[in-house]
């Protein structure tokens, strides 16, 4: 069933909405609550937390991209219940922290951001434009939709070792370009 | 809001062309038998560490420059090392151990420390990764291979292969300020993958091929999975391979030579150093400034309390407490500072010195004077 027509469903309030869905974005969603949690069970609990969110909000939004409004709300939920996790303490032993692209600012003290939220995206995603299709799946997979290495190359044909070094140097490419741009301080 | 919760809300919000973009992958022919997976030095930068006690250097004064040496420890591990040093680079140290290697793979492929000419390869193309030695680089490779991977994308460039190769190492001389390079890292399993050949759909015999090779010329080929690696840089820098992470390394015997698979030259630069990309490259050869306050110094490095890290070659005279300001450049990647004490709590930022100048004496102020 196409997007347009899942969307329908939820406006018309039917159940099948929520099957349809899950059917189309079921794995790409679990994918993201999975990268960012790292634990089956909080990643269903989280799957299952977006279901229900994109069911309170559609209506009234009628997103233009359902894949990406999908993929926004499980971000959104499962970071929440990462910061939760985290904030309690839970697995401490073994939670690896979250790689985000906030990472790439050398210094928390020297730096800072001199645009608001709106122009900073812009800023990024002027960068984004410029890279090869390639490089900029990687980005956005890597750091948007937490994807691990092993799963980036197996998902793109590099070696791992490639990925590493692709995404080493983007972040240092988008560090220039923000500073380019002055947007760092 | 911190400058890093600003840049991560600020990524979150990118448009949905992004993401509907990247929703799926970008290759849907996956080449699930991946021949060649080793971090490259720069991956191998970006890692947690595991503190080894200096202590194991000692030793190392007993080998011959470039040369392997097997070496039984008191501890009863085998190992084999080498030193390499040559003009104007690091010193490199290399110690592979065997012990983890099941005897029986070892047999099914025919393996002994004492010669084998993979361990050599690699040894030799982790030394070239760490120095950014092109020559042995692409010595390691099969002609053909280089030629289609490196030599006709130099052309495009308007070079020769010997060219290119002296561009290379005219850029790359910037890229390094290291004494002294240690890399450690086991052999823990060998495949006889041979029978791969047979398959004409598989990657490995169409790689063989894009490069004009003859498949039929391939006696063999093996998988070595090296684990536990670790590259410590002037005794004060560590960095390891991510956790549990093993990583696979290919190697075929072609018309009675041995070479490595064609796509670690995917990892090694060159290209980028040629000027494809002159944007990142500039991060690695332009000059950047900062000023920092001295935490640690001594041969080979200095630490600020920016979190910055620095490989020189010369001896500094400094004081740990001196307000400084430091010309670099550098790889700007993480991996932990090695203290005093042998501990690697301080996870820093590593980059090659220029420039320091004392900015402002660590001297006591008046009001701490009076506080003594």
């Amino acid at each position: 069933m196409d997007d347009r027509r899942i969307i329908e469903l939820f406006f018309s309030r039917k159940d099948s909405a929520i099957t349809e869905l899950s059917k189309q974005y079921a794995p790409m969603m679990l994918t993201i609550c999975s990268n960012i949690l790292q634990n089956q069970e909080d990643a269903k609990e989280c799957f299952n937390s977006a279901l229900l969110a994109l069911w309170d909000t559609i209506p009234p939004q009628r997103p233009q991209s359902l894949s990406a409004y999908c993929a926004r709300i499980c971000r959104n939920t499962a970071l929440t219940r990462y910061k939760k996790n985290k904030a309690e303490k839970r697995n401490d032993q073994k939670s690896v922290s979250l790689e985000e692209i906030g990472d790439i600012l050398p210094s928390e003290q020297s730096i800072e951001l001199t645009l608001e939220r709106q122009e900073l995206t812009k800023a990024i995603e002027e960068w984004l434009s410029g890279l090869e299709q390639k490089n900029r799946y990687l980005f956005i997979r890597k750091y948007w939709y937490m994807d691990d290495a092993k799963t980036l190359a197996q998902n793109t044909g590099l070696s791992t070792s490639a990925v590493y070094l692709r995404i080493d140097r983007m972040k240092k490419s988008l560090l220039t370009h923000l500073k380019t741009k002055g947007v760092l301080q | 809001m911190s400058s890093k919760e600003k840049l991560n809300d600020a990524f979150s919000t990118i448009s949905d062309s992004f993401l509907t973009e990247c929703a799926r992958p970008l290759k849907k022919t996956v080449f699930q038998k991946r021949i060649c997976r080793l971090l490259p030095l720069v991956a191998v930068l970006v890692s947690i560490a595991i503190l080894l006690p200096i202590a194991v250097f000692r030793h190392k004064s007993d080998l011959i420059p470039g040369r392997w040496t097997l070496i039984s420890h008191a501890d009863e591990t085998v190992r084999k090392e080498m030193l390499v040093e040559s003009a104007h680079k690091p010193t490199v140290s290399m110690s592979m151990n065997y012990n983890k290697l099941p005897a029986e793979q070892a047999e099914a492929v025919g393996f002994s420390p004492e010669k084998d000419p993979c361990v050599e390869l690699f040894a030799q193309w982790f030394y070239s990764q760490i120095t950014y030695d092109y020559r042995m680089h692409f010595s390691l490779f099969q002609k053909e291979a280089v030629d289609y991977s490196f030599t006709s994308e130099a052309i495009e460039r308007g070079f020769t292969f010997e060219s290119a190769l002296d561009k290379l190492d005219t850029v790359t001389s910037h890229f390094y300020n290291g004494i002294k390079y240690d890399l450690f890292y086991s052999l823990v399993s060998c495949k006889d993958l041979t029978a791969e050949l047979e398959n004409t759909q598989g990657q490995f015999y169409k790689s063989i091929v894009r490069c004009g090779a003859d498949p039929a010329k391939i006696s063999m080929i093996v998988e070595y999975t090296f684990d536990d690696i670790k590259l410590i840089m002037n005794e004060r820098f560590l960095n390891t391979s991510p956790d549990g992470e093993r990583f696979n390394f290919m190697f075929y015997c072609y018309d009675g030579h041995w070479y490595i698979f064609e796509t670690e030259m995917e990892n090694d630069f060159s290209i980028d150093v040629l000027g494809k990309d002159e944007d990142w490259l500039s991060i690695l050869i332009v000059p950047q400034e900062c000023y920092g306050r001295v935490v640690a110094v001594g041969r080979g490095y200095l630490l600020l309390d920016n979190g910055e890290y620095f490989m020189t070659l010369d001896e500094l005279d400094l004081k740990v407490g001196d307000y400084v300001h430091v010309s670099f450049t550098g790889f700007q990647t993480k991996g932990r500072f090695i203290a005093d004490d042998g501990s690697t709590e301080q996870k820093v930022t590593c980059n090659n010195l220029l420039t320091v100048k004392l900015a402002e004496p660590s001297t006591p102020s008046e009001e701490e004077r009076s506080n003594e």
